[in-house]
């Protein structure tokens, strides 16, 4: 998948957690998803979706890096297996 | 008077909400009861196709996930969701909807009998049945207990304590006499009190068929029948009640509607068993309540029983009743509103208590449905299958849980209260 694809896939997934949300979808790629509400816990919630979508894991020690959609899709293109389903 | 002779405050009911199997809205609830309309029905939300047991009183959870719009709040267990939706709807029958100074310091003390039992069930489905290796991150928080009165907490702004009773089927009792008793005596003014149980779920189901308490009917509607002869056993019902309880003066002063007076409470333990109840702990409970609204039995003129149609609680209740209420409980009009609704757990006391509160304000007592043929053991005034015209002035609202609690309370009607 390149960049877009995951993008499109994340952003898809943060729908479906959160609802439709002018302040989340209007939101640039690299502000972080908690100055638009997703707080830690919410979160613990979109991380479950990616790491299940993408059949990855990301462990405890990189998940304090990844506080924005563009962290998000950078890391899936990084690490997602070729059994990435969407 | 604000507060009686003792000095202690009086405490009155403002505002009430319920989600019953009927619906949302107290609307839905009155007119199936006075109608003596059963919510029992064929499970619908699995297949218990084959079960020896297949019919209960259930909630649509689609319809309750559909009040909220937000996938967020969706997201809760559904016993809290119920809860939120009586409590916002409560909070607005009280003239409270919005947040501000006369909602915010409410405390929220609700009984829940099961918690949060449907999203434990699918946090074990998934380790279990899905084999995940992992957990979903909310499970924690979704399955807690207290999830049920910390989100109405949360969602309606409430800064009070917040309490999760549990008592089994006295849960909402012993949350609404603990609600009135800190009204009472002055530690809180407001307090968004009753009880919320979801749980109808395939393994639980089995598990009530495994106790051997469930009623067997070809006729799911006509399977509740407390008192009756050919009673054999509960039906599992859901729902959530909430009440708003106030100290009566600060409800006079901010032109609160008053609906009911709380006037008593009482609660004991059987210090027994697990699940047989017993007359001399539940009469020493409908006692305590009596004392507690310094009533004497002659001043009762009505029971909303417990009557679960268990043939051992119906009669254990009926010899309660006669120990507590001495030569008048023959004469005192007694009825199960579980005929109509099943037996919905800890939620039960409370809306047993809103049937109850309903019926003083319109003058009737709503029925127990399904009583053909008295049972020989519980020779008390059931009142049958239809609502009675009777003007009610003070009635007693019965709950009694596995475990041995019991919790009676005892209401005023409306227009007795401005003394």
């Amino acid at each position: 998948m390149d960049e877009q694809e995951v993008l499109d896939v994340v952003r898809r997934l943060v729908v479906e957690l959160f609802g439709e949300r002018p302040e989340l979808s209007d939101l640039p790629i690299d502000t972080p998803v908690a100055t638009a509400g997703v707080d830690s816990l919410r979160l613990m919630e979109l991380l479950y979706a990616v790491e299940d979508t993408f059949d990855l894991r990301i462990p405890d020690e990189d998940v304090n890096a990844l506080k924005t959609i563009g962290d998000l899709v950078r890391y899936v293109i990084a690490h997602a297996g070729a059994s990435g389903r969407s | 008077m604000s507060s009686d002779e003792s000095g202690e405050r009086r405490v009155v009911v403002t505002g009430m909400g319920v989600i019953s199997p009927y619906g949302r809205g107290l609307a839905p609830f009155r007119e199936a009861l006075f109608a003596g309309r059963s919510a029992v029905g064929r499970i619908r939300r699995f297949s218990a196709a084959g079960l020896p047991v297949d019919f209960a009183a259930e909630l649509d959870l689609a319809v309750l996930r559909g009040a909220f719009p937000d996938p967020i709040d969706r997201a809760r267990d559904p016993c809290a969701l119920a809860a939120i939706l009586a409590a916002s709807d409560a909070l607005r029958d009280a003239g409270l909807a919005a947040p501000g100074e006369a909602r915010d310091g409410a405390a929220v003390i609700v009984g829940s009998g099961f918690g949060s039992q449907l999203a434990t069930a699918g946090g074990y489905a998934d380790f279990y049945e899905r084999h995940r290796e992992r957990a979903h991150p909310l499970t924690v928080v979704r399955s807690m207990h207290n999830a049920v009165s910390s989100s109405l907490s949360i969602e309606l702004g409430l800064r009070g304590e917040n309490l999760t009773i549990a008592a089994a089927c006295a849960s909402a009792a012993s949350a609404m006499g603990l609600a009135f008793q800190r009204i009472r005596s002055g530690l809180d003014d407001i307090v968004v009190t009753g009880g919320s149980d979801v749980y109808v779920h395939e393994a639980i189901l089995r598990a009530w068929i495994a106790l051997r308490v469930l009623a067997r009917h070809e006729d799911p509607a006509r399977a509740s029948r407390p008192f009756d002869r050919d009673h054999n056993g509960l039906v599992l019902g859901e729902g959530a009640a909430m009440l708003v309880f106030e100290a009566l003066p600060r409800a006079r002063r901010r032109g609160a509607p008053i609906l009911a007076e709380v006037i008593g409470f009482g609660a004991t333990s059987d210090a027994q068993h697990l699940t047989a109840p017993s007359a001399a702990g539940q009469a020493a409970a409908i006692k305590a309540a009596l004392r507690s609204a310094r009533l004497a039995p002659t001043d009762v003129g009505y029971i909303n029983a417990h009557g679960t149609s268990t043939p051992l609680n119906d009669r254990v209740e009926t010899a309660a009743i006669k120990l507590a209420m001495g030569d008048v409980a023959g004469r005192t009009p007694v009825s199960s509103t579980k005929s109509l609704i099943g037996h919905t757990m800890g939620a039960s006391g409370a809306l047993e208590a809103v049937a109850t509160i309903l019926g003083l304000q319109q003058g009737v007592i709503f029925g127990t449905y399904n009583y053909e043929r008295a049972d020989p053991e519980c020779d008390l005034d059931v009142v049958p299958n239809e609502t009675r015209d009777a003007a009610v002035a003070i009635a007693l609202s019965s709950s009694f849980g596995f475990g041995g609690a019991n919790a009676v309370l005892a209401f005023r009607r409306r227009n007795e209260c401005h003394g």
